[in-house]
Order: C-alpha cells, then structure tokens, then sequence
C-alpha cells in the first residue's frame, strides 16, 4: 500500500473508529440538576444528594396528563467529596451528567468544616460547571430535598433563579457562582459571602400553603469555613455598599405617615483616608427611589415632604449599612474587601499592617457612612384625597 | 494522490479529442439517378424520407426534392418549392445558383457541392432540391416540426419577473435571447455535436464583453466532445466542467432567458443545447447560486434579505442535521438544560441510535421528495401529506422516532427548497450525508473538520479559469455589491471584476436624471 494512501485510510479509521467510544446517548443519562453536599460529623463521612431530572417529562409528549415524578434522588456517601459522588453510581442506572447542574447548595455542617473539599473537586473535574451557583444551607437536609417549589419540575433549580431575582426585588441575598468563591477563597484574608438558604413554614392559617425556600441573608465565609450569618438587614446593606442592589421596598415613617418607597437604583463609592498611617474610610452611597404607597391624603408637589421622605430614607439605609459593617467589625471579617483598597491607595503602607489588618485595624476601623437618597418619580399619582379634602400643604 | 490521476485522466482525454476528425466529403452527381442512390444508400429505406421528383421547366428538366416528411413544413414545401418549380420557365433552370436566387421563394438557401451537407440539412428539416446536370444541390430552409409553446420555467418560478422559461427547440431559445439583447454585437456560434444525434449547438456571447479566451476555450471544449449522442445539458457540462469529479456544480443550468441575458451582459458564455429546456452558463461562480431573479425584481432591501436567507439555507442544508447530531451524542454542555432535557425525553423510549435515527429520516425525506417529483401531478400531493402524516404523526406515536428530528428534518428539507438554483442544492444534499456520520463519531471535531474539507475542495474548484469561491476566495471586494448585498442597480458600476471581461464599465456615461434636471 503507497504511503499517502495508508495515512488516508489512517485518518479516516482514526476519525470514524475514535469517537464511537466516547458516543453516548442522551435517553441513557441521568441529568443533574440540583445537588446537596453535607457533611455528616457523627459518621466523619461526606453525604451528597442530588435531585436528578426524569427527562421523560420534559417532553410534551405525553399529554395523558398522569402525574407521575419528574425527579428522582440519589444519595451517595464516602470519605471524601468525589467519594460521595460516585458512590450514588452505584444506585443510578443511567450515567450521572453533571454539566447542567446550576445549584450546589453546601450543608451548613459542610460548611462549617469547610467546602474546600467541594471546591477543590469541582474546579478539577470537568464535568461540573464552576459557573453554577453556590448556597449555603440551614435547613436539615431530609426537608430541604422534600421541599417542592411546584413551579419548577426539579425543585433544586428553583433556587437559581430565586438567588438571581433576589437583587431586583428585595436585595436581601447575594448570588455567588462557584467559580466566583474559588477566586474569593484564594485571596489574602479571604473573607466572602456566600446566599443563606433558609426555609418559610407555612402558616396554620393557610391551609394550601406549602413549605417553600426562602432566600434572604448570608453566611460569612473565612478561608472556606462559615464563621457566622448575616441577617437579610445587614446582607442589604453589603448589597448596598457593593453597588449590586438593583430594587427593594423600604417602609418609611415620614411626618406621621406610613409610606413606602421603592428603591430603584444605587450607587456606591468606597473612600479610603489615609492619614500618618491611620486609616479611614468614607462611603457614599447615593441610592435613587420612587413612591410606592402612602396611607394618608398627599399631595407629593410639596416639596418639604418630599425632602423629608429622602432624610428619612437615607437614615434608613444608612442604618442598614451601619448594622453590617458593625456586624463585619464584630466577625472580624471583611466582607466588603476594604483591605483591598488600602492596597490599592497606599500600597507602602498596607505592606505594614497587612498582618494586623484583619485581626486589630479592621475590627476598630472607622467608617463613615454617607447616603444621599434622590426622589425619582411618584408614582402614577402626585395627590392622594379623601372625600375631596385637601392634602397636607395646600 | 486522487487529483493526481483526475488531471491526468482529464487532460489525456482533452488531448486525445483535441483535433476533430474531418468527416469525408461526397460530391453530388450532376446524374439525379446516381443522386437518388447515394441517397438511399444513407437513409436506406426508412418510411419517412420523401423523394420527389418533378418535371421542371414546363416538364423539361427533371429536379429531385428530398425532404424528411414531418420534419419539413409541407406547406412551404407546397407553395415555394414545387409550386415554383413546376412553374419555373426554363431559362431560370439552368443551373442551381440562379434557381436558388430567382426561383424559390425560401427564407434561407445554401447551395453546397457536398451530399453530406445536404443529408445533414434534410436531418434538420430543411429541403435539398437536386437539379439535374448541375453538380451543387440547394438546401431551403423549410424545417418545421411541433414545438412546445414557450411555458413559464418548471425549476426556477419566480414572482415578479419575466414568466417566459426556455423550451426544447433551440430556435426558440436563441429568439428569446435575441429578442432581448438587441445589440449586433451578440454572436451565436452553432456546432454540431454527437455523431449520431447530430445536436445542433450554440454557443452565445457578446463580442467585445466576453473574454475571447473564455469564448475560445468554450468551443474547444464543446468541439472536443466525442460522444455518439448528447441529450441533455447535463451531459455537455460533465465533459466542459473544469474539475469533472467534483459534486459541485461549476456551471449553472438555468431556464430563465432572463437570467442568460444577465449573464451575457455580464460577459458570460451561454451554451444552447437543442432538445432541452436548459442553457449552460459559462463561467460561473458559487456566488451566483445565491442570485435569485427575484432579488432583482424586488427592492433591493428585500433583494439583500433575500441574499442572506439563501445563505441561510445552504447552511442549514448542509450543517443542520449534524449539528443536531453532534450535539446530542458529544456535546450535551452546550444545550441550555430546558433544551437538553426536551431532547432527551423525546428520545425516551426511541429504540434506534441518533445515527439511526437522523439517517432514517433524511433519507425519508429525500424518498418522499423524488417520489413528488416522479408521481403524477394528481396523485403528488397525496403522496406528500402522506408522507408527512406518516412520518411525522405516526412515526412519532409509535415511539419510533423522536420528534426533534422529525422538525428538524422538515425544517432542513424546507431551507434546500429555499435555495434557488436545484443544481446547487444537490452537492449540499449528498455531502449532507457523511457530515452526519462524521459528527455522529466525533462530534464538533468532525463536523468542522469535515466543513474544511468542503470549504478547500470548494476553494480548489475553477470555471473555466474563474475561481469558484470568489468574490469571497479570493476577495473581490467590488464583487460583493452584487453577492452578499444587491445594491440598487444604479450603483452596479462594474461588471463582475471576477469574470474577464473587455468592457467593465456597466453604466457607461449615460448622466444621471439628477444631472440633466440640473442643467
């Protein structure tokens, strides 16, 4: 056989026979779609569980309208993370698939013995996306994976999308990709957040109410063991200080009214001071709102009342604000990453006390606060009257 | 190794056919006795040739008419030729040359000293009148069969434009193109070819726009063809095309006089083929593949849209089925997951590999398709929702098929007949075909891999000398006016600079109204 023509045939037994081991079939895979790490102390042994989806009912094929599981759960177990992962091989007839897994949601035990482990794994394996989300649970995780959000067909999923509107409606968590934690945990004095996941229990009222997630507050992360919580409060407050809140509703009580203004937009700007070696930081936040209800006759052309409502607002978030730098100091924790901006304004001087910073100079660090709130637009309304009355400032 | 032996083989051939063979001439014997011999030694004794002899002259000289009943027009016949003879007076009877001029009132007359021209004048239709004791016979121009009616085009339908399509007689289509380029310089060269069917051909192009090496090399080749019968384009392209292996179609067949004149006018060469509805359009370019008639009877926003939506659709025709398939056995991470899972539970249950799968239904498709075309109009669009019922509703009932492929099979089959030349999409069709396998055993990785090979086979292929990717390999940038856009006609300044041509200039110096309104 001439030479060109043997590395022809070569080429194409190469091309045609190469692949045809790593073919595989979809309808022979196990989708994952949501999964539980944990940590078990009383057995030293890693748990997983996942929420796999039964992909038969994501088809609108069968419209004979029998209900039937779109989702199934395989638990694994083992001394280490990975361990724990192939372990729940043994029970899954279909290959376990892990690259449209968005949702890992940490144990709280796992988390406080630390997700290096995790981490470790899912940035060596290839298999498993580093642009999912990460979450960090408090709820026992019998009931975390019984809960079913009833929109979604594998419960899990509801919570991307439960963290990524939280921003655009209450700003009360803080979406974090796992990818985004392996930077945060590789950093000097790492220090990051990472979304709380907590349960709402129904209220005997509501007979039809089911147990739902709930996504509010964080868990402060050191090195990659949780040292403590955030309250939903204070996480607004880093939200707001990061820059990230895109919309949440603030209660106001403004010249004996109730109202209720709707926070549309913020920005902020982190000042350093550096003084002979003292540091001091400035932040100024300037958060924009609209009016969203107030429960007296108004009329909103008064200019005073509308002063008065920004006062009243800046105090509110400035209080927001105060309340989680108080709790960062208190941590120890510097979750807002002002060590960075030491770095990057003096960087002599942060040679000198990056060893003390986290321990003595951020816990007593002096923060001043500053808001200044805009009153954007009121609303469909200017003037609320009652029976024809005028309203206050006519 | 294989291109190798093609030009070889290509070469070898050409040469071996270079120098046509002189065809042995026969005098014409003054003796019309000897006359009729020869005669029926050639046509032997077939039904339809007429020998007619008449008395000339008030019934003096003998004069022999040979003609092919029902090829000639009895009429003419009838009237100009032996109505005349019989009352020719002698005087203009004496010899051929002032019989052809004074007597017979025929549209054309050739006087030859050759009885093989006149055989072959009868072949077509024509009259060859013998005189006795002159040694040159008159062949008249009386050829008139039953021709087809010109019909709007059958492959090539458009909206807006000219409905007249190319019929079978080659007259016919040579008047069309005549009728609409009336310019003196337009040149017709006929040529005979098949030594049996004896094809009459034309090969047209404007003098002084078309590149003479083009022209020339065009007739080489056609001449160069030894063949015992030609009967469709098809076949004159296979021997002219410049690569004979290739799929692709690197001459354009089109029905259209419209689009032959465009081409003219743009110094192409047109080949006319008697007997077929289809003329050969030399040098030609992929470009042109995505040339619609009707991008030029439309706005020419809509003219560009529609450039790109045919773009679209050879793509989709040639790439879609294996990327489906790629995807769906390599590459599930590029799904978004609602997606994947879709897929993968239509393919619960579904007992064939996607392979399979997707191979079986293409080929369906293509089954149904042709037996569209073969089956009578009556009973063709009961085959097609046959079809379609079949496949698509039953198929996927029965869990034998999944129903992604079912609409990505009909959406493929829908964006081939969205490409405007036919001969265009054949190449694509088959070529489909081991794309899917290749992206089936390595995915992505060989779904490129085997697109380059494609894009380079289709950047090796010429047309008579032209590059077949250009304007875009190599680049053209004054081509792309009138490929990727259609710009509005007043900005086609040139000529494709892709096709040689001895005139580029288009608009000439023809001022615009704007201008004259100015003065």
């Amino acid at each position: 056989m001439s030479r060109p023509r043997f590395l022809t045939l070569l080429l194409i037994v190469s091309l045609l026979l190469g692949g045809c081991t790593e073919r595989r079939e979809m309808n022979e895979t196990n989708f994952v779609l949501g999964a539980l790490f944990d940590y078990d102390a009383e057995k030293d042994k890693y748990e997983m569980y996942t929420q796999v989806a039964v992909s038969e009912a994501f088809s609108k094929m069968q419209s004979g309208g029998q209900l039937q599981e779109t989702y199934l759960i395989y638990r694994g177990e083992a001394d280490t993370v990975y361990g724990a992962v192939r372990d729940a091989a043994r029970n899954s007839a279909r290959r376990l698939f892990w690259s449209h897994c968005d949702v890992y949601v940490m144990g709280k035990d796992l988390a406080q013995k630390g997700i290096l482990p995790f981490l470790d794994f899912a940035h060596r394996d290839h298999e498993l996306r580093s642009t999912a989300y990460i979450f960090v649970s408090d709820i026992p995780r019998e009931k975390l994976l019984s809960i079913k959000d009833g929109q979604e067909k594998v419960p899990l999923m509801a919570l991307k999308r439960l963290v990524l509107l939280g921003p655009k409606r209450h700003g009360e968590t803080i979406p974090k990709r796992v990818i985004e934690v392996w930077k945060d945990q590789s950093m000097e004095n790492p220090v990051y957040l990472v979304p709380m996941l907590s349960m709402k229990q129904p209220e005997t009222r509501a007979v039809e109410e089911k147990t739902k997630f709930e996504m509010a507050g964080a868990a402060v992360f050191r090195e990659d063991k949780m040292v403590g919580r955030l309250s939903p409060q204070e996480t607004r407050g880093y939200l707001f200080v990061s820059g990230q809140i895109k919309n949440a509703v603030f209660p106001l009580q403004v010249h004996g009214k109730k109202i209720a203004v709707e926070l549309i937009g913020s920005k902020a700007k982190i000042i350093p001071h550096i003084e002979d070696g003292n540091v001091a930081f400035r932040i100024e936040v300037k958060p924009q709102f609209n009016f969203g209800e107030n429960d007296q006759p108004l009329n909103l052309e008064n200019q005073a009342f509308d002063k008065a409502a920004e006062n009243a607002f800046n105090g509110a978030v400035e209080q927001e604000i105060r309340k989680s730098i108080e709790q960062a100091q208190q941590l120890k924790a510097d979750y807002f990453n002002l060590a960075r901006e030491v770095q990057l304004a003096d960087n002599k001087l942060w040679q000198q006390i990056r060893n003390q910073w986290a321990e003595e100079i951020f816990p007593d660090l002096s923060i001043e606060v500053m808001v200044q709130s805009q009153l954007l637009r009121t609303g469909l309304l200017i003037e609320t009257n009652l029976k024809g009355g005028r309203a206050e400032g006519e | 190794m294989l291109k190798r032996y093609l030009k070889n083989f290509v070469v070898e051939k050409i040469m071996e056919s270079g120098n046509q063979p002189q065809r042995p001439k026969a005098p014409v014997a003054p003796d019309l006795n000897r006359v009729m011999d020869a005669l029926r030694q050639r046509f032997g004794s077939t039904g339809d040739l007429v020998l007619r002899k008449i008395l000339a002259g008030n019934g003096t000289i003998p004069v022999l008419v040979v003609y092919l009943e029902n090829m000639a027009d009895p009429k003419t016949i009838n009237e100009s030729i032996i109505a005349k003879l019989q009352e020719a007076p002698v005087a203009l009877l004496a010899n051929s040359k002032i019989l052809a001029h004074a007597v017979l009132p025929v549209s054309k007359v050739v006087l030859t000293g050759d009885l093989v021209k006149a055989v072959d004048g009868i072949l077509y239709g024509k009259t060859a009148i013998f005189l006795s004791g002159s040694d040159r016979a008159i062949v008249a121009e009386t050829s008139g069969w039953e021709k087809r009616s010109i019909q709007p085009p059958e492959t090539e339908t458009n909206i807006q434009g000219p409905q007249e399509g190319f019929v079978e007689a080659i007259s016919v289509n040579i008047t069309q193109i005549r009728r609409r380029i009336r310019d003196s310089q337009l040149r017709f060269d006929n040529l005979h070819l098949g030594t049996r069917t004896n094809t009459a051909l034309s090969v047209a192009y404007i003098e002084g726009l078309a590149d003479p090496g083009i022209v020339a090399e065009v007739k080489k080749r056609v001449q160069a063809i030894r063949i015992d019968g030609i009967q469709s384009a098809q076949s004159v392209m296979e021997f002219i095309k410049d690569q004979r292996l290739t799929p692709f179609s690197t001459l354009l067949k089109t029905e259209r006089p419209a689009k032959v004149v465009a081409c003219l006018l743009e110094g192409r060469v047109a080949i006319f083929v008697d007997g077929t509805p289809f003329v050969i359009v030399a040098p030609v370019t992929f470009a042109m593949m995505l040339q619609e008639g009707d991008d030029y009877y439309f706005s020419f926003y809509f003219g560009s849209f529609l450039r790109w939506l045919t773009l679209f659709a050879f793509t989709a025709t040639l790439v879609l089925p294996s990327l489906y398939t790629a995807i769906t056995t390599h590459h599930w991470e590029m799904m978004p997951t609602p997606l994947a899972l879709s897929i993968a539970g239509s393919r619960e249950g579904v007992p064939f590999p996607l392979l399979v799968e997707v191979l079986a239904m293409e080929l369906t498709f293509e089954l149904l398709r042709e037996a569209g075309v073969r089956l009578p109009k009556a009973v063709g669009p009961a085959v097609s929702i046959a079809g379609a019922l079949v496949i698509g509703q039953a198929a996927v009932q029965a869990g034998l098929i999944s129903p992604v492929v079912v609409v990505l099979v009909a959406f493929t089959g829908i964006a081939s007949f969205a490409i405007p030349s036919y001969d265009a999409t054949l190449a694509f069709r088959l070529l489909r075909f081991p794309l899917i396998i290749l992206s089936f055993a390595i995915g992505i990785l060989g779904l490129v891999a085997g697109l380059i090979v494609i894009w380079a086979h289709m950047a090796s292929l010429t047309s008579f000398g032209v590059p077949y990717l250009a304007p875009f390999t190599p680049v053209q940038v004054k081509d792309l006016k009138d490929t990727l856009f259609r710009v509005p006609t007043w900005a086609m300044v040139t000529r494709p600079q892709t096709i040689p041509s001895l005139d580029p200039d288009r608009l000439g110096k023809v001022q615009s109204h704007q201008e004259e309104d100015e003065r």
